[in-house]
């Protein structure tokens, strides 16, 4: 399959400041290096403060990288212009997690949707109007007549964020990062927002990064996942190796959080790793994960970064343990 | 006798758009030491239940009526002082939603956690502190953040120090109104775990709300099951989780993706009833995939198949 869009070795360090003289730098992302194929789902696992939100914006080149290179379908757009951008932001487009604040209150759904045509210029008014309709059938507002008119705030959740969808999909890009695009919604419907997903997918071939908390649903919905702690991938594989054969210890440790309906669960204590993830501005030496890992192995781990090794094939993990 | 009873209880709002039945007859109970989980999705009146069992209510209230009944004190017939003297935070305490908000961000968090006990008659000041300083240790936080101000905490230590400030007063039961939706897994899973530990070595009652069945599996002996309002299922864990009889708890189950199974998660369509405007028959009727001709037109009572385990469902009533 065609390589969509690289992330190579990509840093995004951030400075704040403290005090009048103080400041401290914020390592979000901190050498990421990541492939997305054509028409794959890419999962990107990984708790708050992990970094995951600050790659997608990357990797929408929203906000440009303190380091690395950004190439989309082989062209490095790491520093492109304002007029080199329009055509990859006409190809790229996003959905993010919140459909109640990422939709003006004062448009309605026929202008929200319409509104990335007007921006790229495209189809005139007959046109447009056709492309609407046709995109609102396919995120299965229907009848789209009916729903043209409204405004946000007659719209559930699930709703929303098909609109949401629908924008991203009027353009008909080649790639859309999806951040948290369902974890607002109730956990009735959030399979339906991502089986639309799906769809969407085998239909129009896109690509999509897909980022989010929760491991449970990326394992449905991704082909393949990386799992992000403080700012580095940990490990990357096809998802049913990464679920069933996890190999970095805090992969292992996401996996046995999850809860699942079992009455026996309360009669046991829920194996669970001690801590929280510390700040991105003191990041441990070493192995980032080492103050909470099971395995810490004293000398190794708090010394030097372990590299991303293939234990097998197309499973990697950036753990001692396998080295 | 139950620790908790809970009859008919009912909790209407008046809004600009009708009146909505948030808690429409209600009826459970919670025995001592035994974990209730209140399973639904967002609007079918989980807090409001809760909000209407601690009496802080909104002022639009159209009905507040039915039996709540703590100890066998029906507290629907106290006054709102002797509610608040001999029930409210004495016997039943509350951790809300959303710990990062409910904190005071301008107090010291210990001297938050100490409040209610220094408002108590009768107690001395280092008493006090040195209980909650215990507390602190209960809820495995340490020390040093009897100090600390609500910002300098994490989310999960934040979460720590609601529980600490629910049970200074050693209350029977808990109230735990989405403990941990903020929550990263790992942190979730942590909290959950100290909760777990907490109901074994004190005794604790939970009325345990969340819209994750799943998470609601870890701590309950019992579950309820809440749809536009009512109850529509409730029986012990191992019945409800394992042979769920209504078809919303059927389809909710089934709308959680698994982890380790490869059942692909399901979806119900449709979206709950509009509140001020409920279908006639089951509120269920217009997303059931079982739906029949009774049920749009009359609306089901809860049928008892054992003593503790009710369905409202006209699957198991009689046809017509």
């Amino acid at each position: 399959m065609k390589e969509l869009l690289i992330l190579e070795k990509i840093k995004m360090y951030f400075q704040i400041r403290k005090g009048l003289f103080r400041s401290l730098i914020v390592r979000a992302v901190d050498d990421v290096s990541l492939t997305l194929k054509q028409g794959e789902t890419l999962g990107i696992v990984g708790e708050s403060g992990s970094g995951k939100t600050t790659l997608g914006r990357v990797s929408l080149r929203l906000i440009v990288p303190t380091a690395g290179r950004l190439v989309f379908d082989g062209e490095d757009i790491t520093l492109a212009d304002d007029t080199k951008l329009k055509g990859f932001r006409r190809r790229a487009q996003g959905i993010f997690q919140d459909p109640f604040s990422t939709i003006d209150p004062f448009m309605n759904v026929y202008q929200i949707v319409e509104e990335p045509l007007l921006v790229h210029g495209i189809g005139d008014r007959e046109e447009r109007k056709g492309l609407v309709c046709e995109t609102l059938e396919e995120v299965k507002l229907t009848p789209a007549q009916e729903f043209m008119p409204k405004y946000a705030h007659a719209l559930s959740g699930g709703q929303r964020q098909r609109i949401a969808i629908a924008r991203a999909l009027i353009l008909r890009p080649d790639y859309i990062l999806a951040d948290e695009p369902i974890s607002m919604i109730d956990a009735s419907s959030r399979a339906e927002i991502l089986y639309l997903a799906r769809e969407l997918q085998e239909k129009h071939g896109m690509s999509f990064l897909y980022i989010t908390h929760d491991i449970a649903t990326a394992r449905h919905f991704s082909h393949r996942i990386a799992v992000m702690y403080l700012g580095k991938i940990v490990e990357l594989a096809p998802t049913s190796k990464l679920i069933e054969q996890p190999c970095h210890p805090y992969t292992q440790a996401l996996i046995d959080a999850v809860p699942t309906p079992d009455p026996a669960n309360r009669f046991r204590q829920r194996r669970v790793i001690p801590g929280e993830p510390p700040s991105l501005i003191h990041v441990p030496p070493g192995c980032r994960f080492h103050p909470r890992c099971p395995f810490f192995m004293p000398g190794k781990c708090e010394v030097t970064e372990p590299p991303m090794i293939e234990v097998r094939e197309g499973h990697y993990a950036a753990c001692y343990l396998y080295s | 006798m139950a620790l908790l009873n809970v009859s008919n209880l009912h909790l209407y709002y008046r809004t600009s758009g009708g009146i909505v039945p948030a808690v429409d007859g209600v009826s459970f109970t919670i025995e001592e030491g035994e974990a209730l989980g209140l399973v639904g999705e967002s609007g079918a009146g989980k807090s409001s239940l809760a909000l209407a069992l601690m009496r802080i209510l909104p002022r639009n209230i159209a009905a507040y009526d039915g039996i709540i009944e703590f100890e066998g004190v029906n507290c629907l017939k106290l006054n709102d002082e002797e509610f608040r003297k001999r029930i409210r935070w004495q016997k039943m305490a509350m951790v809300f939603q959303g710990a990062m908000e409910s904190l005071n961000p301008v107090i010291r968090v210990g001297h938050q956690v100490v409040e209610p006990l220094l408002l108590q008659s009768g107690i001395e000041r280092q008493q006090a502190y040195a209980a909650a300083q215990q507390l602190l240790d209960v809820v495995l936080l340490p020390p040093e953040v009897f100090h600390r101000y609500p910002h300098e905490l994490s989310g999960g230590m934040k979460q720590r120090a609601m529980i600490a400030m629910a049970l200074i007063l050693s209350p029977k039961l808990i109230i735990l109104d989405e403990p941990t939706s903020a929550l990263d897994v790992i942190i979730q899973a942590q909290v959950m775990n100290l909760l777990k530990r907490l109901k074994r070595e004190l005794g604790l009652s939970i009325l345990f709300i969340s819209h994750d069945v799943a998470l609601a599996s870890d701590i309950c002996d019992t579950i309820a099951v809440m749809y536009a309002g009512e109850l529509v299922e409730k029986g012990t864990a191992e019945e409800v989780l394992t042979e769920p009889g209504h078809p919303y708890t059927q389809k909710l189950l089934a709308s959680i993706p698994k982890l380790r199974a490869e059942v692909t998660p399901e979806f119900i369509p449709g979206a709950p009833p509009d509140m001020t405007h409920l279908p006639q028959g089951c509120r269920f009727y217009p997303r059931c995939p079982r739906a029949f001709e009774q049920c749009r037109r009359e609306h089901p009572l809860p049928f008892s198949l054992n003593l503790r385990r009710e369905v409202r469902c006209w699957l198991f009533g009689d046809r017509k």
